[in-house]
């Protein structure tokens, strides 16, 4: 009895070793693994795809335009400036565009950083996965000296000089340009390196400061930490714990659990715009939607204004276009070109042949939940009859892309760019029938060959009287601040940490 | 007892290839589309066919899968589509958090069931009480409901633990105990209810047996017959029951983990179902399953142990 005793405990004892030796392991993901004051904290939803050159993918760029430089800047109030290009001219095609890189530069690895090394990262860029459609006008890219790269475009591009100061535009060490390691682990010239030790992949990435970085001044913090956190209770909670210096809210509500002796909130640059996009413009599903009337009837039919403040938990804007406000594009009087106005909305309806109304099938995913009741019942009020369709988010590119639906609600994210963000709206699921005119064509031809901020006004204006979409409102986020630290929301946000100091 | 083992590690095998290969074709027929959600939705569909053949989702579906089974003999998981890890890999990283915390739970479990079960069981009143409010509350309130005030409480006012965030042992053992109890003692409540009402009942069965009667006549200690005699008896279907309560905890720590922000194996699970991520699932499955063949060996290993009347000679 005592021997077994004996074996009974030794086994007990082995299981709790081994118990406690399983529970080893795991990458760290504790936060505070640098001094308070020079660690930044942040959180994003979901992890990386893939650091690889052009393989980024993900709406937040932060991790990626920390480790890689580009080859133009984005500042926080909007402006380009000089990065890796400390200048850029067109010629007077606008069809070569001439990249003077800056001199002395290195990757993390050592390699040198010149024209050759940037023009392998264009080749590489043109044909990548996340970046090949951005860069679809680059035709060529030559390095006539170590210091200068000439991009050729087969049309003018007012586009590509935002895309290059973007994750288009970043520059990787040539030697791992292709190699399955840089999925993991990026070899950059960024402001900050991975520090792969304390890394989780998916779980928690932590960023030490680059200290040879041209402009390390602009990055104050030594470390930045970024956890992946999916739910936004957690991300509150983390914040109020004092485990994060900043963090977005998604209502006002939210607000008064953050004091002001500890927190700062406030509200975003406008960064995303929701629409109704009438995509079939060709009639081919909904026959009603090829006639612009129809499409102004549309608009017409919602109060944007009580929309934003019903739903808009202190984040909606009414709008009326699909750029933004931010941008030169933007014209204050279109969003009144479609005041809520029932009885003309019938009214064109009626003269498109509509008089009884039509009916129309839209997709319900997890983004248009929230204002279905509202849109249904608008366009019930002039007589279009909506049956919401339940769509698994995951199936809803292919549903559209496969032709079952002539418009539906969606949100599309702004650029800080109108080029950027005209091209957005007109491409991919937004465009899925690839639908143009020749007068829409020219215009967007003028707009690209011009250098003027206000080059796509007319585009803008143009989509707005066709009634191209049906925009409903933009949305200027809302964010809590640590008082440790001091932001200024970006024009473009999810670029670089460059919005974010010590509060000294 | 060899041979027992090995039979049932061979069919535990079976059901393995059995329920990755069902995970594989049903994923497979669902046609999620996983390059269009990488890329997002202003993505062509050139882009769309390049991501796809660097992601071999392009091949044909038996190929894709014998390709996954020949690597899965080469100690290869594939990699996700949508975190470009290695599976293997995202595996060994996230299974320690999610072990912490489901084996502290089940110590905290097995320690206050056992506690509470005898307890109420050998004296009743007030301890009979407390096993009553404890199952009340577990079924009444939701988990999440519970999680969220216990973090108000214990990280945001009292500041005792952090909200967030999973310390490895290796690093500090007192972050280590600090990043779980609380994650910890929220899986349990739920297997403290049923395991020490399944304790309890178990126990007061034995307390009325004869040989209870018997051994009390000889004038052994209270104690002792409640803990050396009649415990032991009563460990058996407490132990059945301790063991699909370890699976559910597995299962369930998915929702821990949220509340939590823990990088641990229920969220990969989760995440890579929701995405289509097909690589991940597999491994998620195999591992599942393993877990499960396992865990059912062990239990019976110890029914054996415990009751000779059930060992297989």
């Amino acid at each position: 009895m005592v021997r077994m005793t004996r074996w009974v405990t030794a086994a007990v004892a082995m299981a709790a070793a081994a118990s406690l030796a399983a529970c080893a392991g795991g990458g760290s993901a504790s936060t505070g693994t640098g001094d308070a004051s020079s660690t930044l904290r942040l959180s994003i939803a979901a992890p990386p795809s893939n650091f690889s050159i052009g393989n980024w993918s993900g709406g937040d760029s932060t991790l990626a335009m920390s480790v890689y430089d580009s080859l133009i800047h984005r500042e926080v109030d909007g402006s380009l400036n000089g990065g890796l290009a400390e200048s850029w001219e067109y010629d007077e095609s606008a069809t070569n565009l001439t990249l003077h890189l800056r001199e002395g530069v290195s990757f993390s690895n050592g390699e040198p950083l010149d024209a050759a090394a940037v023009v392998a990262n264009v080749e590489v860029l043109r044909a990548g996965s996340s970046t090949a459609q951005n860069l679809a006008s680059v035709s060529s890219v030559a390095a006539p000296d170590d210091s200068t790269v000439v991009i050729g475009l087969s049309e003018p591009d007012a586009a590509i000089v935002p895309l290059l100061s973007n994750t288009n535009g970043l520059i990787g060490a040539p030697s791992v340009l292709t190699a399955e390691s840089s999925q993991l682990a990026p070899v950059g010239s960024g402001p900050y390196t991975l520090n792969e030790q304390k890394t989780v992949a998916g779980a928690k990435y932590v960023l030490d400061k680059n200290a040879d970085f041209y402009d390390a001044a602009d990055y104050p913090f030594e470390t930045v930490e970024i956890q992946v956190i999916q739910d936004p209770t957690a991300v509150q909670n983390a914040m109020k714990a004092g485990q994060l210096d900043s963090a977005g809210l998604s209502s006002e509500d939210l607000i008064a659990q953050f004091p002001e002796s500890e927190f700062t909130t406030g509200q975003n640059k406008p960064s995303t715009v929701g629409a109704l996009w009438l995509v079939d413009r060709e009639g081919t599903i909904v026959p009603a939607l090829k006639d612009e009337r129809v499409r102004r009837a549309i608009n017409l039919a919602f109060d944007r204004t009580a929309i934003a403040e019903g739903l808009g938990s202190g984040y909606l804007n009414a709008s009326e276009q699909i750029v933004s406000p931010t941008g030169g594009a933007w014209d204050d009087e279109l969003n009144g070109a479609y005041d809520y106005d029932v009885d003309q909305a019938k009214q064109l309806l009626a003269e498109a042949g509509y008089a009884d109304g039509f009916d129309v099938t839209m997709p319900s995913t997890v983004v248009s939940t929230k204002f279905e009741s509202a849109i249904g019942q608008a366009l019930a009020d002039i007589g279009v009859t909506v049956t919401w369709e339940s769509v698994p988010f995951q199936d809803f590119y292919s549903k559209v892309f496969g032709g079952s639906y002539g418009m539906f609600f969606m949100m599309n994210g702004l650029g800080g760019s109108d080029a950027l963000d005209v091209n957005a709206s007109l491409s991919g699921v937004f465009n899925p029938y690839l639908s143009t005119t020749p007068e829409l064509e020219s215009l967007l031809a003028a707009a690209n060959l011009s250098q003027d901020e206000e080059a796509f006004a007319p585009v803008n204006e143009y989509l707005v009287d066709q009634a191209w979409f049906a925009p409903l409102f933009y949305i200027t986020s809302l964010y809590v601040v640590s008082n440790d630290v001091e932001y200024t929301s970006p024009v473009v946000g999810n670029l670089t940490v460059q919005p974010w100091s010590p509060n000294n | 007892m060899t041979s027992f083992i090995l039979r049932r590690l061979g069919s535990g095998l079976v059901l393995i290839v059995l329920v990755t290969a069902i995970t594989f074709f049903l994923t497979f027929g669902a046609g999620i589309p996983v390059a269009q959600n990488i890329l997002g939705p202003t993505a062509s569909a050139d882009q769309i066919a390049t991501l796809n053949a660097q992601l071999g989702i392009d091949r044909p579906i038996l190929e894709q899968y014998a390709s996954w089974v020949l690597g899965v003999f080469r100690g290869d998981l594939g990699t996700s589509y949508f975190t470009s890890e290695p599976v293997a890999q995202a595996l060994a990283s996230r299974l320690p958090v999610t072990l912490s915390i489901v084996l502290v739970a089940c110590v905290i479990t097995l320690a206050v069931s056992v506690l509470l079960g005898v307890a109420s069981a050998a004296r009743g009143g007030w301890l009979d009480s407390l096993l009553q409010g404890i199952a009340t509350i577990s079924y009444v309130f939701p988990a999440i409901v519970l999680g969220i005030v216990m973090v108000y409480v214990f990280a945001i006012v009292l500041e005792w633990v952090p909200a967030i965030g999973f310390v490895p042992l290796q690093e500090s053992f007192g972050g280590w105990f600090a990043s779980i109890v609380l994650p910890a003692v929220l899986l349990s409540i739920g297997g403290v209810a049923s395991l020490a009402a399944q304790i309890r009942g178990s126990m007061i069965d034995e307390l009325n047996r004869d040989y209870v009667r018997s051994l009390r006549s000889r004038g052994l200690s209270e104690r002792s017959i409640l803990l050396k005699h009649a415990l032991r008896n009563a460990a058996s279907p407490g132990l059945t029951t301790f063991s699909l309560l370890f699976i559910t905890m597995f299962g369930a720590s998915l929702f821990v983990e949220k509340i939590f922000a823990l990088p641990g194996f229920g969220t990969y699970g989760f995440t890579s179902t929701i995405q289509g991520d097909l690589p991940a699932m597999l491994g998620v499955s195999l591992f599942s399953v393993a877990m499960v063949v396992v865990v059912n060996l062990a239990v019976d290993l110890a029914n054996g142990w415990l009751n000779p009347k059930v060992r297989v000679s």
